[in-house]
């Protein structure tokens, strides 16, 4: 029992950590409704520059002081690129480019090695007091503590006593009628950025001495953890919110002891914080109308599949091209089968994206963990003397299925909390999913072997890099078909509906309920088999392809190309296929700057992209084309 | 509008796009019309599975270490095959007077990563061209940075293998590799030199020179010292409950060899990720621990001692070799602290390690990233020249295992003690560690080498 106690004492400092991360993030969403995703590479961002402060002989305080500043300025230029968007939604998918800027932008000016910068510190890590063994905490920590729960409490009077504070609460409930009524919401959002990145960023600054150094993945993690604590808070009670903070980091010890020692169970940090977030979303107050919409990606419809003799020809080009292709690609260099498989598997992995977020109307951060699902769905029906292809749809069908439950906590969920819920479970599927016995084995991996089709043939039909691609881009141009095809009929009209709107869905007679969790299922399958092939293609299945940062990059590159677009899959499969190549012969030794740069781009791109066109390149082209073509809404111009 | 006439001309032209991608590729690329089954097409795919995370005896090396640094001088490949035709499919060798191609993946950008390997590689065989080469060969390396992503790693290892490389060494990339052995297998090219994931113990074609199992001296080594009541062990785990299972009971017969028990409650398997190890700590504080073993990567380490200062718990510590890393910081309170190595330390090695250290301070300048880490891959490199010396005139595949398993035991000399080559799939050569003591923040002698024999594997 004083062990149990001694734990759960110490992780209030560890607490105190999610805390005054997700202070920072409440704070922006209070005012905006907009999920901050990027508060965790804010503090990184300014962790880094007090490092630099540091060593150029600056103290402590007035260092720490600058960073504060560096934060607030990031914070005022995210707002910037928040503001021309159009929902909530939007504005949060917005923050996941500015993620990838600042990881990037660190990575490519410091490089990505860590703990060789020296953090600043204002207090020290040594004992401050210990209470008969139990209650041992260090100054730094204390500070922490003290901080985070002096700012908790005086910026929920701040936002309740001040002019400013009012201000805000019209803003978020009302921007309208606050604009109506005077307040300059355009300001007021600014101050709301500014003071969420100036929070971010002190935390950055008191967490990194706390994690053994400067490093940008120990940092990000806490953002994901703190996820939790800003959810206890139903993202708005600042004191709740550092009370959910101090809660978690208190049961996660405690958890991880019990369960650990007895099964060896890892990732049970994490998935403490997991299901903390979706006890916490379940038990949110529901209030306003559910409209997927109104937060909502603006995607471009799904139009009906063409008819007429271009239609046919434009079939049998890319009928003769995935027949050719594969016959006339090599195996060497980066256009290779291989390669070739890649982007119909990565495709078909963006394809189920539009079909989920472009049809459904639904946003997922956690498409890598429904792959994931499926490749070792497939190596465990293989076990079990399934033939390769059942074995794929066995895995889709798993994953299928883990989608359906992902999609009944968003029977209840708004796009914006799902997106919470679905990058937590990415997370913890990381950690934990992805090394449990019953999926990954004892040996945390599955093998994949392909024997041929049906049992036929075995190690000949598809065993050969040729017959794979060739079944690769068969599912892949099935799937663009069918979800090119789901406008036809019920289904189609239901989630066509469901789109626009869940009271109207009812009203035409359809269960809402079913209709999502059918799209979600739908969504799962594809992205279960494009996993399938995947594990196939390297004939093996592991987490390691699909971590949460996978499920990330998936969603921004199919918002980038525009997230109901069928033919927009294929780009986005040839584009994520790029990033996993090497162009040149060689590499020397590294400093990781070129993938810091990378990144870097990416979210640029990203953040570009939504700003200029929310709809995605696709609907930008949908657009140019509108201007020449005959008077069709540009939703239907490019699909 | 258009008329159908237009679309028709419009499809035709997108077609006759299609045949000029089509037969541009055929150009880049040559035409491969021949039936799907051959070796090397089967086999460039044929690679089974891949492994989630860094494994648990591999995450005691894991390095978060790595440079920053540009080499100086290159030994890259510029293209062009020095393998008869075919990549990997049987008896490769190397012509007279020819190149040897060499392929080498290591993780130099991500999470965790080991520049400081690719640094240590890339200044011996330079080294080695400096001084004309091996039997009149200049060895190319073609170095690839897999980025931790093992579709990135499973690509570039198929790339290097089209184009020629004779055999795969120095690798540091614990993703990509946890899926190599087959592919190895089935392309029938040695991989010289090894991060060490599972599988790489047990096969003929691949040769890891870090000890498999760490448990095994550092629990003994922990329960000789005499202070020592009551042990306890701390350990990354990775994702294969069986390896990790495999290193619990290293470190429990370990302990047991030096006349201690270990209890199972006193094993604590922790993720890479951890961001505190004051649960930790509080556990054996409170517990009555008096002496740890711990196999954990640098930053942890820091989390680590981070939590014992707060805390004021300070028991006999023994550490894997990953504790020297420059980045860990040393103070006062990790004076004392025990560090196992299967290599020698960088502060008493002798010669041989002084001129790796010489040689990639000179190779890197400022950027130079001097470890554990980079010795080991320094020694990858010095153990396949050293076999392609002995090799002679037939520098083939078949001949590499060969002249590899007849190499003799006191070939790392100056960096380890001996290592066990021989025929056969067991492949487990380094089985010896040895004790420093940190004193004034740099390894001092304490204790010599020892070895083991068991394999906990089975």
């Amino acid at each position: 029992m004083k062990l149990t106690f001694s734990l759960a004492l110490g992780g209030i400092p560890i607490g105190a950590m999610y805390a005054l991360q997700a202070l920072g993030i409440v704070i922006v969403y209070k005012t905006s409704k907009v999920f901050n995703f990027a508060s965790g590479a804010i503090g990184l961002a300014c962790a880094y520059f007090g490092s630099t402060l540091h060593a150029h002989g600056i103290p402590s305080l007035p260092a720490v002081l600058l960073t504060i500043v560096l934060g607030v300025a990031i914070g005022v230029l995210m707002e910037l690129t928040v503001r021309p968007v159009k929902g909530a939604l939007t504005g949060t998918i917005v923050t996941l480019g500015w993620l990838l800027v600042l990881t990037g932008g660190v990575g490519w000016v410091y490089g990505t090695q860590v703990a060789t910068n020296e953090p600043v510190r204002l207090l020290s890590d040594k004992q401050a007091f210990d209470v008969g063994g139990v209650l041992v905490y260090s100054y730094q920590q204390l500070g922490l503590l003290v901080i985070a729960g002096a700012l908790a409490a005086g910026l929920a009077l701040f936002f309740r006593l001040s002019g400013l504070g009012t201000a805000t609460r019209a803003v978020s409930e009302a921007p309208d009628a606050a604009r109506l009524l005077g307040i300059q919401v355009d300001r007021v959002n600014l101050v709301a950025w500014g003071l969420g990145g100036a929070v971010s960023g002190l935390a950055g600054v008191l967490v990194a001495p706390l994690l053994g150094g400067l490093n940008t993945t120990a940092l990000i993690i806490l953002t994901v953890q703190a996820l939790a604590a800003a959810l206890v808070g139903r993202l708005s009670s600042l004191p709740m919110t550092f009370a959910g903070g101090v809660v978690l980091g208190m049961l996660q010890p405690v958890v991880h002891r019990a369960l650990a020692s007895f099964s060896g169970l890892k990732g049970t940090d994490e998935l403490t914080a997991f299901i903390v977030v979706l006890v916490a979303l379940l038990f949110m107050r529901r209030s306003g109308r559910k409209d997927v919409v109104s937060g909502g990606l603006v995607p471009v419809p799904i139009r009906a599949l063409p008819t007429g003799r271009l239609a046919a020809l434009s079939f049998a080009g890319v009928a003769l091209g995935a027949l050719l292709l594969p016959i006339l690609l090599g195996d060497r260099g980066n256009l290779s089968r291989y390669n070739l498989t890649q982007v119909a598997v990565w495709g078909t992995a963006t394809l189920s994206l539009v079909l989920l977020v472009g049809v459904v109307g639904q946003v997922s951060v956690c498409q890598a963990v429904f792959m994931g699902c499926g490749a070792y769905g497939t190596g465990i029906a293989l076990a079990h003397g399934l033939p390769f292809l059942l074995a794929g749809i066995a895995g889709a069908l798993l994953a299928a299925a883990v989608a359906a439950l992902v999609g009944l906590p968003a029977i209840r969920l708004e796009p914006l909390e799902l997106a919470i819920a679905t990058l937590s479970l990415s997370f913890t599927a990381d950690r934990f999913l992805y090394s449990w016995p019953p999926l990954a084995s004892d040996d945390g991996k599955r093998e994949v072997v392909r024997p041929g089709f049906a049992g036929v043939d075995p190690g000949h039909v598809a065993a050969g890099n040729r017959a794979y691609a060739w079944l690769a881009l068969g599912v892949f141009i099935v799937a663009c078909f069918a979800v090119a095809s789901l406008r036809r009929g019920r289904t189609g009209a239901a989630l066509t509906a469901l789109r626009s709107s869940e009271p109207a869905t009812a009203a035409m007679g359809f269960s809402v309920v079913s209709v999502k969790l059918r799209g979600f299922a739908a969504s799962g399958f594809l992205a279960g088999l494009a996993g399938a092939l995947y594990a196939g293609l390297v004939q093996g299945a592991s987490g390691a392809p699909f971590d949460f940062t996978r499920s990330i990059t998936l969603l921004a590159y199919a918002v980038i190309i525009g997230v109901g677009s069928v033919p927009g899959a294929f780009f986005g499969g040839l584009v994520l296929t790029l990033t996993t190549v090497d162009f040149g012969a060689t590499s020397d030794v590294a400093n990781g700057q070129v993938v810091s740069l990378t990144t870097l781009f990416t979210g640029a791109l990203l953040i570009g992209v939504l700003t200029l066109s929310p709809d995605g390149v696709a609907g930008a082209v949908g657009r140019l084309r509108l201007r020449r073509g005959p008077a069709t809404s540009p939703a239907e111009v490019f699909a | 509008m258009l008329s159908d006439r237009d679309r028709l001309l419009a499809a035709l032209f997108a077609l006759q796009l299609l045949a000029i991608f089509v037969f541009g590729i055929v150009l880049v690329n040559g035409t491969d019309l021949g039936p799907a089954t051959s070796t090397t097409r089967q086999t460039l795919l044929a690679a089974p599975t891949l492994s989630a995370a860094p494994t648990a005896q591999a995450t005691g090396r894991a390095a978060t270490a790595g440079s920053q640094g540009q080499a100086s001088t290159t030994t890259v490949s510029s293209g062009g095959g020095a393998v008869s035709p075919g990549g990997g499919s049987g008896p490769a060798g190397v012509a007279k007077g020819r190149p040897i191609k060499i392929g080498a993946i290591v993780s130099q950008t991500g999470a965790i990563n080991f520049a400081a390997s690719a640094q240590g590689t890339k200044a011996y065989l330079d080294l080695v061209n400096a001084q004309g080469g091996v039997n009149g060969h200049r060895l190319e390396l073609d170095l690839r940075d897999d980025q931790l992503d093992p579709s990135r790693g499973r690509q570039q290892a198929q790339q290097l293998l089209a184009e020629g490389v004779f055999t795969f060494a120095a690798w540091n990339a614990p993703q990509t590799e946890a899926a190599i052995v087959p592919f190895l297998e089935q392309n029938k090219i040695p991989l010289i030199g090894s991060y060490g994931v599972g599988d790489e113990y047990h096969s003929r074609w691949a040769y890891a020179f870090q000890s498999h199992h760490y448990g095994f001296e550092m629990g003994r080594f922990l329960a000789q010292e005499g202070a020592v009541k009551h042990p306890g062990v701390v350990f990354i785990s990775g994702a294969s409950a069986k390896a990790n299972d495999a290193q619990v009971r290293a470190f429990t017969a370990g302990v047991k060899a030096g006349g201690k028990n270990l209890a199972p409650g006193d094993v604590v398997q922790v993720d890479v990720t951890k961001v505190s190890y004051d649960d930790v700590v509080t556990q054996f504080r409170l517990g009555g621990v008096d002496g740890i073993a711990t196999l954990i990567d640098q930053t942890a380490y820091n989390r680590l001692q981070q939590s014992m200062d707060r805390q004021a718990y300070h028991p006999v510590h023994v550490a894997d070799p990953l504790f020297t890393d420059p980045t860990v910081t040393q103070s006062s309170s990790t004076e004392g602290t025990l560090v196992a190595s299967d290599l020698m330390p960088v502060d008493t090695g002798g010669p041989e390690v002084q001129q790796y250290v010489s040689s990639v301070r000179k190779a890197f300048g400022a950027r130079a990233q001097i470890s554990y880490l980079g010795e080991a891959g320094w020694l990858d490199a010095k153990l396949l020249v050293e076999a392609l010396r002995r090799m002679g005139n037939d520098i083939s595949r078949d001949n590499l295992l060969r002249t590899m398993d007849s190499l003799p035991a006191d070939v790392g000399r100056g960096f380890t003690r001996q290592l066990h080559f021989g025929p056969g799939t067991d492949h487990d050569p380094n089985r010896c560690l040895n004790l420093t003591k940190v004193v004034h923040g740099t390894s001092t002698t304490y204790k010599d080498f020892a070895c083991d024999e068991e394999n906990f594997d089975r």
